[in-house]
């Protein structure tokens, strides 16, 4: 799709996803848990989809859990919490999606300490993680690969500070949740060396189909809310959607093996990006982010205006998160973490890249932001 | 007669005009025509009441829209009519004795008769003690509480007999149409649709004008305010709503004028093109939602700045107005959920971050009229689309 600079949102499902679909809705239409030779077939495919996804992330297929996606997958380690007899603290980075933020509310309601721990500029910073740790704490929320910024987290410090921070006090373990939604199929992961204990998936962001995802979950001690038949070891009730987890995997296989080639090619449409629009403010910083969200500020001009103006003009570009814009307040709770002036907040332009994306659009939305800017200086 | 359906009338204030009644009444009449369109239907005018007779077929629901959003008519009740005969009274109080709110039986009840022809054999005690007779056989553990009746059942003697049990209450007020025309300018906001509501209260006919400055306000923005127009289209007896393209008339104000009288220009601005298109639509009068000291445009210096730009009446129906008495009118005529959505009605890079409260209207003027804002002005109203509703609140396409 020329034009469409939204990838952050979500992406165009690959042909071999969509063909894959297809195949397993046609050829394999039971359901996993009956016990008739068709449901065997069926559930043979979900036992080889769940140890295909487990060997792309090297780990066990038994901490693999299919989901509708990271929301969904997000709110299972959450609502564990819930089953807890203790009302401890959790603490989230400030600038974690709204499936995790937005749990505040509930669990202050139940007694919990929640501690948002600033990011400035989109930087998650290992020992103000630390530093917000008491010994009541039992669990902790930080994103690799920030959906708003694209900044990405430096996980294995932050979880080596927690880990000494637990040793020294004698504390018992703390649950590491990390929300790698916007890393998967675009930057390496390596859940060994990042060292958490959970993280979420969700397959629409890497070019499979929306409505599915899942959990790398590694603790015992998780407990979903959702009840029902008890299908993925009780973590999530509901007929597993079949066609769609194979089509999440046919999608992670493809761009697993062209990583290295399609981060190249973003990183040089991002560098692309960077010249062209040198004049204007560049939020995302240039170290440490993924090369896959460009986020800029187009000075004096409101973020919907620039999305409203640049769409009319052909161009899909995001003002902040997308999950966020059914809200009142769009993404300001993170915005907030972030530090940003608030002129800057309220005109940022979201610009989220795929393998797909060519030099020559670039070029083109170059132009158009070019050309509100000048119009509103 | 049973394939009609029969609704009385309380006519109001209307009831009280001399010798233009039959211009309101005649109004009013026509006004709840507009409502039940496409189903047939009659009415006939008595003292102090109308008899509004319709198709079965026409579901309660629509007839009732009609008569509650209808402005001249003070209540209603859906009723039978017989002849004035002891018995034909005695069986038209059982039949209402199988249906709501009498069906269960049960509670306190009051008859209530009334005679506009006094040579009834009966007087209204009398009537009153014929239908509690009827009451009784039929619901015996029904209480007579002649204060705080739960259930009454009235009897009209007229023409005939009527007999009902369950009025509501009108609107009130005076028929839409018998006060001229205006021009309602509608922002999108919780305060000019309930303007809106308050001068047809007082029959004043209106379109409505929204100001669009896309792309700085989004397309949700004025489907907003289509929904607005929509929902207070029955309280108007269906309206016009002329949507002007602002765009590049805000720009220049932007670009040329002081930063801190922006507002005040567009005020201005709106003002002439209101009265534009007032002189189109051959409306004598304009009226917005403004109350004094809401907004920083809203004080006295502001509002007679503003003012001096329409060669028209400006009507403000809710300048005198607390905030919380307007969103209890919102509530009351189903706006205010509409009005609250966040579509913002003016993008935040034409509001200035100190605007002029007390602005010198002279001043003000020359630096207004330096502008030279015609050319922007002529073009918007050119531009100007429109969408128009019926009083049965249906845009029609």
């Amino acid at each position: 799709m020329t034009g469409y600079f939204d990838n952050a949102a979500t992406t165009v499902p690959s042909q071999a996803a969509l063909d894959t679909y297809r195949e397993v809705a046609q050829m394999y239409p039971a359901n996993p848990s009956s016990s008739h030779r068709e449901g065997k077939r069926a559930k043979a495919l979900l036992d080889e989809l769940r140890e295909r996804t487990a060997a792309l992330l090297k780990t066990q297929a038994q901490y693999i859990t299919f989901t509708s996606g990271a929301t969904e997958a997000n709110n299972i380690i959450l609502s564990s919490l819930i089953w807890r007899p203790q009302r401890a603290q959790a603490v989230f980075s400030g600038i974690e999606h709204s499936s995790i933020l937005n749990w505040s509310q509930l669990l202050t309601h139940l007694g919990w300490t929640v501690t948002a721990v600033d990011a400035p500029g989109g930087v998650i910073d290992a020992s103000s993680i630390a530093s917000a740790l008491t010994d009541k704490s039992r669990l902790v929320c930080t994103m690799l690969v920030n959906n708003t910024v694209g900044t990405v987290a430096d996980i294995a410090s932050i979880t080596k500070a927690i880990r000494d921070v637990e040793r020294q006090g004698s504390m018992p373990p703390i649950h590491i949740h990390c929300d790698a939604t916007q890393a998967l199929g675009k930057i390496a992961v390596d859940l060994t060396s990042l060292g958490v204990d959970s993280a979420s998936f969700s397959a629409h962001k890497f070019h499979g189909p929306k409505g599915v995802g899942f959990l790398y979950n590694t603790k015992a001690n998780i407990a979903s809310l959702s009840r029902g038949g008890g299908q993925e070891r009780g973590l999530r009730a509901g007929t597993e959607n079949l066609a769609s987890i194979a089509a999440m995997v046919t999608a992670l296989e493809e761009v697993s093996a062209n990583l290295a080639a399609n981060l190249a090619h973003v990183t040089d449409l991002n560098n692309l990006m960077r010249t062209h629009l040198a004049s204007v403010p560049i939020i995302t910083p240039k170290e440490g982010s993924s090369p896959y969200i460009l986020t800029i500020s187009i000075p004096n001009v409101p973020s919907q205006v620039s999305e409203r103006i640049l769409s009319d003009a052909g161009f899909c570009v995001s003002a902040g998160s997308a999950c966020s814009h059914n809200e009142r307040q769009k993404g300001a709770k993170a915005q907030g973490a972030m530090r940003l002036s608030p002129d800057i907040a309220e005109s940022s332009i979201r610009i989220s890249f795929a393998h797909d994306t060519t030099h020559a659009s670039c070029e083109a939305l170059a132009a158009a932001i070019l050309a509100i800017y000048r119009n509103h200086r | 007669m049973n394939t009609n359906h029969l609704y009385l009338i309380k006519v109001g204030e209307i009831s009280l005009k001399g010798l233009n009644r039959d211009f309101f009444e005649k109004r009013l009449k026509n006004n709840i025509k507009a409502k039940i369109r496409g189903y047939h239907s009659h009415i006939i005018t008595q003292k102090g009441r109308l008899f509004l007779e319709i198709d079965a077929s026409c579901p309660q629901e629509v007839v009732e829209h009609a008569l509650s959003t209808t402005f001249g008519l003070v209540g209603y009740a859906k009723c039978l009519r017989v002849a004035k005969s002891e018995e034909a009274i005695r069986e038209a109080a059982r039949t209402l004795m199988g249906e709501e709110p009498f069906k269960g039986g049960v509670g306190s009840y009051k008859a209530e008769s009334r005679r506009a022809d006094k040579h009834f054999g009966f007087t209204s005690y009398q009537l009153d003690c014929i239908l509690a007779e009827e009451v009784h056989r039929i619901h015996p553990d029904l209480v007579v509480n002649v204060r705080e009746p739960e259930m009454t059942i009235y009897c009209e003697i007229r023409d005939r007999a009527y007999l009902y049990t369950s009025p509501r209450a009108g609107l009130g007020g005076l028929p839409v149409s018998t006060a001229g025309k205006g021009m309602l300018l509608l922002s999108g906001g919780i305060d000019s649709p309930v303007a809106g509501f308050q001068m047809a209260q007082r029959g004043l006919r209106m379109e409505c004008i929204y100001f669009h400055a896309y792309p700085y306000t989004s397309d949700e923005a004025l489907k907003k305010v289509i929904t607005l127009a929509r929902l207070i289209a029955p309280y108007l007896q269906g309206t016009r709503l002329h949507v002007v393209p602002f765009t590049d008339a805000q720009l220049h104000i932007k670009a040329k004028a002081k930063s801190d009288e922006t507002t005040l220009m567009f005020r201005a601005a709106m003002m002439e093109v209101a009265n534009m298109l007032a002189d189109k639509s051959e409306a004598l009068c304009l009226v917005t939602g403004e109350a004094l000291s809401q907004v920083a445009s809203q004080t006295v210096e502001g509002l007679s700045f503003s003012d001096s730009y329409s060669e028209r009446l400006v009507l403000r129906p809710l300048v005198g107005l607390d905030k919380a008495q307007i969103i209890e009118t919102a509530r009351a005529i189903g706006t205010y959920e509409t009005s609250i959505l966040p579509y913002e009605d003016c993008c935040t890079i034409f509001s200035p971050k100190h605007p002029v409260t007390r602005p010198d209207k002279e001043q003000t003027r020359a630096n207004y009229d330096a502008l030279i804002m015609e050319p922007f002005l002529l073009e918007a109203v050119a531009n100007t689309t429109t969408y128009d509703f019926s009083a049965s609140g249906q845009l029609i396409e």
